[in-house]
């Protein structure tokens, strides 16, 4: 029971890696808010796998009021901010001239705003609280390399990247970690239609033949499990790192 | 016990990063093959000590046939070998106009001709088997450079993009190479510079740098990332990935307001 007495925020815990990170995060023995950004439900359904540890949020996280009112219901729900995981993320393709003002408005609000605001509100309670803390961000294979038809998702990756480094060293002095997970393809409900749709099934072959390693996705409990490892004692000495899992993708060809 | 029944290479083994890993991995179920450079005695002692039937070897990483009759001799002993980490390094300053050749060369030799010889020797058994995990230890000053320690850096940096290469390489066979990075690590490698009162200013520079306040990690949290890339519970979508471990070293400046 690695994180017994332990309070985790999780964003996106609705599905995808966010969810089994709530799911691990719980069997470990920590007490868990599952954030998801507008159903009710769907942070249930999460809760519900969460052995009566968890309980359910929900957070528009392109609005910093909503964050704000988010962090006083956290605290107050378990009195406290441990482990903070930022891994609410949308996901979709952003061509040359595909692309309009909606979609990249859209995309830097879900991804890079949010993870900002979070990092903000929640490292300033842990520096308050003393103790120290864990923040785990979500980057991405795409935020390490370019990808020609995901423009705004690769640059929005690449800013949590190096948006961790900046947090790590203004939090390092209160001994909080932050660090980032750059997974690459990883089966999720948020690349489903790319594993099952024939619209992209020339994405999907470009993406298996690209990927050095014998398969092409990850499995959520595999990026959950990194998580666990990044926010334990076991990490102390890691601040403001990128652990790149994606299957060789991001190491060249 | 995440690694039953695995078998582990560890270069420079007899002490610092090296020993500890090989520690962990035994504390973890592995057998370890436990190499030092020269003194037998001290690697024969950690062996003993960490049990599993791991056993202690010399081997010269700088020469590619002591390598290869290593690994032979390991296979020979142990049957099979799972997991390479080549923890074997040197670390001293090369000013530039101030540097013997033959001290730059030893420098290239160990530090990355050396994780390249055991490599080279152990992945055509890695590749038959189609499976293995190769850990390389690169560091922090692979990424950041240092003054006067030149060479240190540049092979460190070598090491990283050995790593990457030999991932594309390899992975396709299976194999999963990656690197470590630590940052300022206590070990008898940097002993001099935490304890001689003339290496102060470089303890003053470093403490500097170093945004937690803890200057130095300790090396059983370089062998926790070990474990955590080696085991097929956790490592197994990574590739090709160099983790910093650096108490914020490489990630940027502090800047107080």
């Amino acid at each position: 029971m690695r994180f017994e007495g332990k309070v985790a925020l999780v964003t996106g815990g609705s599905s995808g890696i966010g969810a089994e990170t709530c799911v691990r995060f719980a069997e470990e023995g920590a007490r868990v808010a599952v954030v998801a950004s507008s159903s009710p439900d769907k942070a249930q359904a999460t809760v519900d796998r969460c052995q009566g540890r968890g309980r359910a949020f929900v957070c528009d996280l392109a609005d910093v009021g909503a964050i704000d009112r988010l962090v006083v219901d956290v605290i107050e729900a378990f009195g406290q901010i441990d482990i903070l995981v930022n891994s609410a993320g949308v996901f979709y393709p952003t061509r040359v001239g595909e692309t309009d003002e909606d979609m990249f408005d859209r995309m830097i609000d879900a991804n890079l705003k949010g993870c900002f605001f979070m990092c903000d509100r929640v490292g300033q309670h842990m520096v308050e609280r003393g103790g120290g803390g864990k923040i785990v961000n979500m980057g991405s294979g795409a935020g390490v390399a370019g990808r020609s038809n995901y423009l705004v998702y690769s640059a929005v990756k690449a800013g949590v990247i190096n948006m961790t480094r900046s947090f790590a060293v203004a939090l390092a002095p209160h001994g909080i970690n932050v660090n980032c997970l750059a997974p690459g393809n990883t089966a999720t409900p948020m690349n489903e239609n790319v594993r099952t749709e024939s619209e992209y099934a020339e994405i999907y072959a470009t993406i298996q033949d690209k990927t050095p390693s014998p398969r092409a996705f990850a499995d959520p409990r595999e990026m959950a499990g990194a998580i666990m490892f990044l926010c334990s004692d076991d990490a102390a000495a890691a601040y403001g790192a990128m652990l790149l899992m994606d299957e060789g993708v991001s190491a060249g060809y | 016990m995440e690694l039953r029944n695995k078998v582990a290479l560890i270069s420079g083994g007899s002490s610092g990063i090296g020993e500890a890993i090989a520690r962990k991995f035994a504390s973890e179920g592995a057998t370890c093959a436990v190499i030092a450079s020269s003194n037998i005695r001290k690697v024969n002692k950690v062996a003993k000590e960490i049990k599993r039937k791991s056993k202690g070897y010399v081997c010269d990483v700088t020469k590619p046939k002591d390598c290869e009759a290593t690994v032979a001799k390991v296979l020979k002993n142990h049957g099979k070998i799972d997991i390479l980490v080549n923890a074997a390094g040197v670390f001293y300053p090369t000013p530039a106009g101030d540097t013997k050749p033959a001290d730059m060369n030893r420098m290239v030799d160990i530090n990355l001709k050396g994780q390249w010889n055991m490599i080279n020797a152990v992945s055509p058994h890695m590749v038959s088997r189609k499976r293995g995990n190769i850990i390389n230890m690169a560091s922090v000053a692979g990424m950041v450079a240092l003054p006067a320690y030149g060479m240190y850096c540049a092979t460190k940096a070598g090491i990283i993009m050995l790593t990457k290469c030999m991932a594309v390489e390899l992975s396709r066979s299976g194999i999963h190479v990656n690197s470590i990075s630590p940052g300022n690590t206590a070990s008898p490698m940097n002993e001099d510079i935490r304890t001689d009162p003339e290496l102060k200013p470089v303890l003053d520079f470093m403490e500097m740098l170093t945004p937690s306040g803890r200057t130095y990690s300790t090396v059983e949290e370089m062998a926790n990332a070990a474990l955590f890339l080696a085991s097929p519970k956790t490592g197994n979508p990574i590739y090709g990935a160099n983790f910093t471990l650096d108490e914020g070293f490489a990630a940027g400046l502090f800047i107080a307001n």
